[in-house]
């Protein structure tokens, strides 16, 4: 289960923009998902996620160094497919060091 | 028309919203299952939204009328949160109309280079205006005037966007595109003062730690925590006289936990209502991007949620809300507590921070200095807000008890259009006819010089420069274009 966290002002109008564009991706991957809506201000303390996506430019770091990914190009429809493949990339490249991990 | 009035009676907003979202949807192209499913989840949100603001109210609204009561702390206006005030505001039958008929001014708009801005790509903020216009509309009891108050309204907002939008993306570092969110940018004319103050006194910049605030103040930026303890301190408060009680005890406690549920449960249910607009903004950008738009200034409206997160924007935002609060309640006059929307307030910053080049102590300074301004404008049109959620089957359990949103409703500029248009008698004429006069002349003054304007918003002169040098390019190409193809 890859479980991702997705990000905006309000987490509602940009986040809800993002979250069905990776959703999509996620699908024909055939990874299974859950994300979580959130505001920018809460991702610094955010903990047990694999991975943030932000909408918007930010320097906002996690504490828990959970990666995180601007996802603005998703919004301005501009180079969203390269960002979709190094999505995908990291997500496969991060479940996989968990499957290892348990084992 | 009465045959549609009785019909939009009948179904109510949860399904005449979707529905009308849906066709609009259909005839923009978007795809069925796509346009369908939106629209779908936006009658969800529209329904459960008046159920949850109810329930919330009935544990809130009593417990600020006590405390206006035992205190003398005035507020009885309860800050219900931008989600809500959109949510209201789209419920209302100017609201639907307008999605639809504002789409096609703005094309209008847009096709005759009347604005350089583009805006329904941001089709969901069209509510910020559309709040103070359906308070035109309720005072006057007029559905047009709220129409044409709100034509004017979207003028207003785009030519802010097109003043802001160079030092925008020169100071976000986002590529053609500006802020189409009323809300965001009113507070610019405060620091364009200022700006100006600065440089003509040389007054010398301090510089903040962006960081080490962040961490300072990361509290004010956590909606749930915040929302608890201040929802206890306010019961605690209003019901300071018999503390003694354990019954007491238990509705601080209640109170403390509503208060967070109105921070944590607002962004799921309006997330589900924002479902039906995205499909439109998408469908629309995609458009644009595609490089068939060919003009000299041309910039897309795109929600700020991405200016948030700005290192600047969100550092005064967050310090502005210990601010921000603390003036509320001392300020004579003002009669608003700021509760679901002090979350908000990095975007209630951009404006700030765009104009005064992301300089954290001078947004601070303007921010404090406009703020109060806003708060006395919102407690005045709180009561006709009020009225409009009434409209829209909110129920506000305890008399006297009034809802407004802090972030859409602190809107000095469109408090003035709103009391121009709303004026008694034949002042009334006098203010429509002043406030479009000033517009005029203001949009005369920039289109002739848009340099000077768009630096003294702001922008560097080597920035706005550039883009002048590409806007004739861009115009030259065109009529080599032409050219060509004659």
């Amino acid at each position: 289960m890859f479980r991702l966290t997705v990000a905006c002002g309000g987490g509602i109008v940009t986040t809800t923009l993002v979250t069905d564009q990776l959703k999509d991706a996620l699908k024909k991957a055939k990874i299974q998902h859950r994300v979580t809506p959130a505001k920018i201000t809460q991702i610094a303390n955010i903990q047990d996620q694999d991975m943030i996506v932000v909408t918007g430019k930010t320097t906002v770091k996690n504490v828990n160094n959970i990666p995180i990914m601007i996802g603005i190009s998703l919004i301005m429809g501009v180079g969203d497919t390269q960002f979709i493949e190094e999505f995908l990339k990291r997500v496969k490249e991060i479940e996989e060091a968990k499957t290892h991990g348990s084992n | 028309m009465e045959a549609i009035k009785t019909f939009i009676d009948l179904f109510g907003s949860t399904i005449i919203v979707p529905v009308v979202v849906f066709v609009l949807c259909l005839c923009l192209k978007v795809r069925v299952k796509q346009a369908f499913q939106g629209a779908l989840f936006m009658g969800i949100g529209l329904a459960a939204f008046n159920i949850i603001l109810g329930g919330l109210m009935g544990t809130l609204a009593p417990v600020v009328m006590e405390l206006v009561k035992n205190t003398g702390i005035n507020l009885p206006v309860i800050d219900v949160g931008w989600p809500a005030a959109a949510m209201i505001v789209f419920a209302n039958k100017l609201g639907v109309f307008y999605l639809v008929f504002g789409l096609g001014w703005n094309l209008f708009l847009f096709l005759t280079k009347w604005t350089d801005t583009f805006e329904p790509t941001d089709i969901f903020n069209y509510y910020q205006f559309l709040f103070f216009a359906t308070l035109v509309m309720l005072v006057t009891n007029s559905f047009w005037m709220g129409v044409v108050s709100c034509m004017f309204m979207n003028l207003l907002q785009l030519f802010i966007a097109d003043i802001l939008a160079p030092s925008i993306q020169e100071h976000y570092g986002y590529d053609g595109v500006t802020c189409t969110a009323f809300g965001c940018v009113q507070c610019a004319p405060m620091a364009v003062l200022l700006r100006w103050i600065i440089i003509k006194f040389r007054i010398r910049e301090i510089k903040f730690d962006p960081e080490g605030l962040r961490e300072k103040f990361g509290f004010w930026g956590e909606p749930v925590s915040m929302g608890v303890t201040i929802g206890f301190v306010l019961a605690v408060i209003a019901k300071y006289s018999h503390l003694g009680l354990v019954q007491t005890w238990a509705d601080v406690l209640k109170t403390a936990i509503v208060t967070g549920a109105i921070m944590a449960i607002y962004p799921s249910v309006s997330g589900l209502f924002v479902r039906g607009l995205i499909p439109i903004s998408q469908t629309l950008n995609k458009r644009l991007r595609s490089g068939e738009v060919k003009r000299k200034y041309f910039n897309i409206g795109i929600d700020p949620a991405v200016f948030f997160g700005e290192e600047a924007t969100l550092t005064t935002g967050l310090v502005l809300i210990p601010i921000i609060l603390a003036i509320s309640i001392v300020l004579p006059g003002n009669r608003l507590l700021p509760l679901a929307d002090l979350p908000a307030m990095p975007f209630m910053v951009i404006g700030l921070v765009t104009v005064l080049r992301g300089n954290i102590l001078n947004s601070v300074i303007a921010g404090t200095l406009w703020y109060p301004i806003a708060l006395w404008c919102n407690s005045n049109i709180a009561a006709v807000f009020t009225e409009a959620a009434k409209s829209v089957g909110v129920k506000i359990p305890a008399e006297g008890a009034l809802v407004s949103s802090f972030c859409i409703g602190s809107n000095p500029i469109l408090w003035v259009v709103f009391k121009a248009w709303t004026a008694p008698a034949y002042t009334r004429l006098l203010g429509i006819a002043a406030t479009i006069a000033v517009y005029l002349v203001l949009l005369v003054l920039f289109k002739k010089n848009r340099r000077a304007w768009w630096i003294a918003a702001g922008a560097s002169a080597e920035f706005v420069d550039e883009k002048l040098a590409a806007g004739s390019a861009q115009d030259k190409g065109i009529e080599a274009q032409v050219q060509v193809a004659t």
